[in-house]
């Protein structure tokens, strides 16, 4: 089933994107199709992107029919909605810093 | 029986799962090894003196408690290796053999459970082709770092005790003690000692840890190979066996030829049967094999049969030294390879052809002289950025291509070869090490300079940290990293070749504080009086409540990010991520995110094309 998606733009760069999206099939339409399609294609080819929270790593491997590889491609961009937010995978967690002191030198 | 799709749907869950149990495993190593360690060095300090130093009647004594805890090593080591190869042969036998609930998930059955039994059998007996069984790989293991323990250990308590002998006869005949003697003596010292003892376990390439993750990823991999495998191939449909290349491919092998190749007419990577399936085909790797079934070969995939050498010359000049080293890929390009020379060791395709060593070529030219300020450098950068622009775009895919045109244009000036010294093993060190190789040589070299890097590998966001020097001396315990410090020390964590990227150029900033500056300049001209917004609200994902960044015309808020805190390097205006997002664009691998810089922020661009050419430390 197709559902809809209006997304806001986190950059100047980028405009809203419209689209709609049927996780099943994996189909795109809508007039920002063509934009989600080379988005998801790009990032096949590579097969990993970094991703937020800046710079986390997320495998992707099937984002036209995954939820949580859409979000994060799409959440690279565009601002998303409840559905997506919702669907964003957590990072593995981080090991716990025996030296809290150290935490100041941390750059990500 | 289970569809088509639900064994496809059932393999990719099964692969994600051997994922995370590497992961685990790979964890509960370092835990294991760091805990007994910790356990050497209260032996250690138990039997220490009140001078601080270990006398020789101590010897025996704690060399039969610290064998003690080897063996206790061992055996906890050994459980965690079987109960986790156990679970990789269940999840591989799974996705064909498994039984379908109503849940859709997929769960072990008779026959499945059967196969993964089996699978186990097969990997213990598995005999590889330097002629050695697991159990003998295990022996090896532990032999080595039990000889590297005890051995420091002795030869520390002996040395300081007849230096501490020597230096009574210099000072009974009223010399004094020369600086040589009096360091000896601190050999048997507890720190020290208790640093040479943990140091063959824990530190670095060739380490009893470093030895152990190796083979626990090799045979975690194999046993869930094995399984996948035992139980696929009687499936009705069975077309071939998929050679898939893991997303955490460091760098290019000969995993990239097999992955790609189409020997048998079936499809790139595809092979007939277990018995054509050159998997793995190399220890610790995570690549991992998938059913193909009749019907997904194509007429095209049918047609596109090649031989190994027609799949090599596809590959590109990079892939191809990957697969060959640099002899061979020589020998290739002048058209005598042979298919047989293609794993055959490059001694051996020496002597087959008459090679003679090539005269060494001429040194780079050195890059032009004469520093660049910022403008300069975008300048420089946009004239030979449209140079490069143009040659990617008569490739095709001009982003896709752009790197390949990139680094061959540059290696003409300056090499960028050099690979930077990483501390420790592990996915992590190797992701770094080859990223290394994407910057300028003599920008690896100064952060190799500038202090002792660490890198591991993780699933969760990445980070760098670099020690301040005030910190040399004093032993650092943090998020997993275990050293001395020696001054500057940094830390990568990084568990993709992007955030790798990414990491090491925080690493370079650091290290260059002055090319660090050019980024910063730039942003503050970009930015200056533009209020800082948090992350949080910039892009709708749960940043923590103190990250914020200008916003600017960042291809990517995060690049705006500003750090302020009392202690650290900052630069000059706290705007970290701008230099490190930037050459993550260009160099990072993701024609996506390197395709929207060109489009949207090409200043950018041709300020890291300018820093590649003409910055120099």
């Amino acid at each position: 089933m197709y559902r809809k998606f209006t997304l806001q733009p986190q950059t100047q760069h980028d405009v809203e994107l419209a689209f709609e999206w049927d996780p099943e099939s994996g189909d795109l339409r809508g007039a920002g199709a063509g934009i989600v399609r080379n988005m998801c294609e790009r990032a096949l080819q590579i097969g990993h992107v970094n991703g937020h929270p800046y710079p986390t790593p997320f495998d992707i491997k099937d984002p036209l029919r995954s939820p949580a590889e859409m979000a994060v491609l799409l959440g690279q961009s565009w601002q998303l909605d409840a559905e997506l937010q919702q669907a964003y995978p957590t990072a593995g967690p981080d090991a716990l810093a025996d030296d809290t002191d150290l935490d100041q030198y941390v750059v990500n | 029986m289970k569809t088509r799709a639900q064994i496809k749907r059932a393999t990719l869950i099964g692969q994600r799962a051997i994922e995370k149990l590497d992961a685990e495993t790979q964890q509960a190593l370092i835990d294991l090894y760091k805990t007994q360690a910790g356990e050497i060095a209260t032996r250690i300090r138990n039997h220490s003196g009140p001078d601080d130093n270990l006398a020789l009647q101590e010897l025996q004594q704690l060399l039969g408690q610290v064998q003690g805890i080897m063996q206790r090593l061992t055996t906890e080591r050994d459980a965690l290796l079987n109960e986790a190869m156990a679970k990789a042969a269940d999840y591989g036998a799974r996705p064909v053999l498994g039984s379908v609930m109503d849940t859709g998930a997929v769960v072990s059955s008779l026959d499945s459970m059967r196969v993964s039994e089996d699978a186990l059998r097969f990997v213990r007996n598995f005999v590889a082709a330097d002629g050695l069984q697991l159990s003998d790989r295990i022996w090896r293991i532990d032999r080595g770092a039990r000889d590297a323990v005890v051995n420091a250990i002795e030869s520390a308590i002996i040395q300081g005790q007849s230096a501490a002998q020597a230096a009574r006869e210099f000072l009974s005949r009223g010399d004094p003690v020369p600086i040589d003697i009096q360091d000896r003596m601190q050999s048997s010292a507890t720190r020290k000692l208790i640093r040479g003892a943990t140091d063959p376990l824990l530190t670095g390439e060739g380490s009893a840890l470093d030895n152990a993750m190796r083979l626990m990823r090799t045979e975690i991999n194999r046993a869930h190979g094995e399984a996948y495998m035992m139980g696929g191939e009687d499936h009705p449909d069975f077309g071939g066996w998929r050679f898939l290349l893991s997303p955490a491919h460091p760098k290019a092998d000969i995993c990239d030829l097999l992955s790609t190749q189409n020997l048998h007419g079936l499809g790139a990577g595809v092979y007939p049967s277990r018995e054509k399936t050159p998997w793995p085909a190399h220890p610790n790797t995570l690549s991992f094999v998938e059913i193909v079934f009749k019907d997904e070969i194509s007429a095209k995939d049918k047609a596109g049969k090649e031989t190994p050498l027609q799949a090599l010359a596809r590959l590109t000049p990079a892939q191809r030294q990957g697969v060959l080293g640099k002899g061979k890929a020589e020998v290739f390009a002048a058209g005598k390879l042979t298919q047989g020379m293609i794993r055959a060791p490059w001694r051996a395709v020496q002597k087959r052809i008459g090679y003679v060593a090539p005269k060494p070529k001429a040194p780079p030219r050195p890059p032009p002289k004469g520093p660049l300020d910022l403008d300069g450098l975008i300048g420089f950068g946009a004239d030979k950025g449209h140079e490069l622009l143009a040659k990617a775009q008569a490739m095709g895919d001009t982003a896709a291509r752009l790197p390949e045109v990139l680094f061959k244009d540059l290696n003409l000036v300056r090499s960028t070869a050099a690979e930077a010294k990483v501390r420790g093993g592990g996915r992590g060190a190797d992701l770094v090490r080859n990223v290394s190789r994407l910057f300028p040589d003599d920008w690896t070299k100064a952060a190799d300079a500038f202090g002792p890097l660490y890198a591991k590998g993780g699933a969760g966001r990445g980070w760098q940290s670099t020690l301040p020097g005030t910190k040399a001396g004093q032993r650092i315990h943090y998020k997993g990293f275990s050293f001395t410090a020696d001054g500057n020390d940094g830390m990568i964590v990084a568990g993709r070749y992007t955030t790798a990227v990414h990491e090491y150029a925080h690493r370079l900033q650091h290290a260059l504080p002055d090319l660090d500056d050019l980024f910063q300049e730039l942003h503050h001209r970009r930015t200056a009086g533009d209020p800082v917004k948090s992350l949080r609200s910039l892009t709708g994902i749960s940043y923590g409540r103190n990250e914020v960044a200008r916003e600017d015309k960042y291809i990517n808020p995060y690049q705006g990010k500003i750090y302020s805190r009392s202690t650290g390097y900052l630069g000059k205006h706290g705007a970290m991520e701008v230099l490190t997002m930037a050459f993550e664009s260009v160099l990072g691998g993701n024609p996506g995110t390197l395709e929207k810089l060109l489009k949207d922020d090409r200043e950018m661009f041709n300020l890291v094309i300018g820093a590649l050419y003409r910055y120099v430390p």
